[in-house]
């Protein structure tokens, strides 16, 4: 009896422990690992993110930046092979290639010059990037056209009534 | 008595406004023609209606100014460099509120202030994904406004001469390379174009050679150098410069901005063949006294800390903080919030270096590198002459292009504008501590604003109180124009309304 009531015990205390803290490839927000990047320097972490801007080949590696959905950016140092899956970087034209990238995170990478970085083990491809359309709206264009015609007449306005006096 | 203004008085006002604003209006072309040549074609028409939105604000105002006779004088001169700072800034957001990367217009607002006081502080959202014609307009309006709006109106708009000394004043600049301000407004174009081909060349040589494409390379360089050179701090990814994890950009881009720090004149100097100038200068003696300075207290700080574990990492770092905040730069080689891990000293360090800034008559802000050396020599003097005997004649000289006798003017006003700086950071860190702010991270802040540096400890974003976004923005605009041009404008609020 007192063992059935210990263990019911000990599964109603397990309900209470926050899993996402301490669960296996859980995601470390990048934002975390720029303020608190004494806790993590030197130890394996899971980033999600989008791929962005340029992929910048550096000798036989590659660095990749990688945009957490918080809004925080952090470089990734990878191999080729790492990241052959990585076909679009994220721009005003596209959404880039949603990674997960699993390596180890340096606070302060010596050997890039103190880099806060992370150095790829793998990089896997969760999403593919897409395009993004920005399409044009019927009132701005017709906004465009009124102004650009009012400009033309205060410019010939201009031209005839106000230039010849400005002139001091 | 204070004398009320005339309409005369409003309309001569008016008329140099509605130059000014037609003549800012321009500056849409170059991100039209970047939003053309990209097919962006959304961004295009942000462009257009903001091209016409400030054309036709100028055109306003030449009209309400029709008839105006007479010189300008230096109240209207004042008057006109602060509204023009002012509307200008409100209508160059127009077309940066209009991409949908702003969570408010105050938001825009700021950004374009940050941008034409080369301050570098930012509220954009996504700066990831933003139009290659916004980029395009964020850095064009911090390189003019290194050289200063008002500089690029008396070059290309402004035919005579009558008035034209007193707003290149008002726009926080005095000193004169040519006997012809409008020589001089010229000048100063020509050297910032001069540098700005130069600069984008070497930049896009160190990008492609790091591993960017074109055309990629060729429009980063140009904003990389528009950033560095305005001392304006603007980059076109939310990383600032870590987004290139590279030595050779931040080389380069930290010799383009220690030169964007120094005045025009000793540019202008060492063109004309007079390279000693550069020795030999006060300005440039008491930037390499500060900097060494405010850099052994930024070592001292960060040695114990072991952050960084290795000698050659942590100068790297500091020393590019160092300058970025001197120069009142605000390019970033470490994270917002990692600087509050540096410590308080270390945080201390950079505010002193900040506060100082650069150059007078160059595109940096700060109390100056003229006015510490003028102040630094000012006590000096009363120094000498306790130790000397009454009957003694001190006479203390400082170079400046030329030898010139200290006097006790000269301390006079660099006392009176350096105090005015310290109120305004003072003003802006009571302000943060008030909104709960830690104490030297809202004087870190606020003295990031008022020099118009835009290194940030992380207070600067979007969730900021509007109270504080707003006195940042007061700040900017106050730290910019030196403050003579604000008290002109109050000077003309106060005749308008109590004058008789």
């Amino acid at each position: 009896m007192t063992a059935r009531v210990t263990r019911s015990c000990f599964l109603a205390l397990l309900t209470l422990v926050p899993w996402s803290w301490c669960a296996v490839g859980e995601a470390t927000p990048v934002e975390t690992l720029i303020s608190s990047g004494a806790a993590y320097d030197g130890r394996e972490v899971t980033i999600r993110g989008e791929v962005i801007g340029d992929i910048m080949e550096r000798g036989e590696e590659y660095w990749v930046n990688v945009l957490s959905s918080e809004g925080a950016a952090i470089g990734v140092r990878a191999r080729e092979d790492q990241i052959s899956a990585i076909a679009c970087s994220g721009d005003y034209f596209h959404t880039g290639d949603l990674v997960e990238v699993a390596g180890i995170y340096y606070r302060y990478a010596k050997r890039f010059g103190g880099e806060t970085c992370i150095v790829a083990d793998e990089v896997k491809l969760t999403r593919p990037g897409t395009e993004v359309s920005h399409p044009l709206s019927a009132g701005k264009i017709l906004i465009s056209v009124l102004l650009t015609l009012l400009s033309a007449a205060a410019a010939a306005f201009m031209k005839t009534k106000i230039s010849p006096a400005a002139k001091t | 008595m204070i004398s009320k203004p005339y309409s005369n008085d409003y309309r001569l006002i008016s008329r140099y406004v509605g130059r000014i604003l037609c003549g800012i209006s321009f500056l849409s072309v170059i991100p039209l023609a970047t939003a053309l040549a990209f097919r962006e074609w959304a961004a295009a028409f942000d462009f257009v209606i903001g091209f016409n939105a400030c054309f036709l604000s100028g055109a306003v105002f030449l009209l309400l100014g029709r008839g105006a006779a007479g010189n300008l004088r230096w109240l209207h001169a004042m008057t006109i460099a602060a509204v023009s700072w002012i509307l200008a800034t409100l209508l160059c957001a127009l077309p940066s509120q209009l991409s949908g990367h702003y969570g408010s217009y105050l938001d825009a607002v700021f950004d374009v202030m940050s941008g034409f006081t080369t301050t570098g502080l930012i509220l954009i959202v996504d700066l990831d994904h933003v139009s290659n014609a916004l980029n395009m307009w964020r850095h064009l309006l911090t390189y003019v406004g290194g050289q200063g709006m008002i500089v690029l109106v008396l070059s290309f708009l402004v035919k005579g001469t009558a008035g034209a000394y007193m707003m290149y004043v008002g726009e926080g600049k005095e000193e004169r390379l040519l006997p012809n301000v409008i020589q001089t407004s010229r000048a100063i174009w020509y050297i910032s174009i001069a540098y700005l081909f130069l600069g984008t060349a070497v930049l896009f040589v160190t990008l492609t050679l790091e591993g960017l494409a074109f055309p990629r390379s060729l429009l980063q360089a140009v904003w990389l150098f528009m950033g560095a050179w305005s001392t304006g701090g603007f980059a076109p990814q939310s990383q600032s410069i870590l987004y290139y994890h590279s030595l050779a950009v931040e080389i380069v881009t930290l010799f383009v901005f220690v030169l964007g720090s120094f005045n025009f004149i000793l540019h202008y100097a060492v063109w004309s063949g007079h390279p000693k100038e550069i020795v030999r200068n006060i300005e440039i003696r008491s930037f390499s006294l500060t900097v060494a300075i405010a850099f052994a207290i930024l070592i001292f700080a960060l040695i114990p800390s072991h952050l960084y574990g290795d000698p050659f990492i942590l100068l790297r770092r500091a020393a590019y903080t160092l300058l970025s905040a001197h120069t009142t730069t605000g390019n970033m080689t470490v994270y917002a919030a990692q600087i509050k891990a540096w410590g308080s000293l270390a945080m201390v360090a950079v505010i002193m270096a900040m506060a100082i800034g650069g150059s007078a008559c160059s595109t940096a802000g700060g109390i100056k590198g003229l006015r510490a050396g003028i102040l630094a020599r000012g006590l000096y003097q009363e120094i000498k002459r306790i130790v000397l005997t009454e009957n003694s004649v001190l006479i203390i000289k400082f170079h400046h292009i030329k030898d010139i006798i200290l006097t006790d003017q000269h301390v006079k006003m660099a006392g009176l504008i350096a105090i005015l700086y310290l109120l305004l950071y003072g003003g802006g860190g009571a302000l943060g501590i008030i909104y709960g702010y830690p104490g030297v991270d809202a004087v870190f802040e606020a003295t990031s604003a008022g020099s118009n540096t835009g290194l940030s400890c992380g207070i600067t974003a979007p969730s900021m109180p509007t109270g504080l976004k707003v006195y940042f923005l007061f700040a900017m605009w106050a730290g910019r124009l030196e403050f003579i041009s604000l008290f002109g404008l109050l000077a003309f609020g106060v005749s308008a309304l109590r004058g008789k």
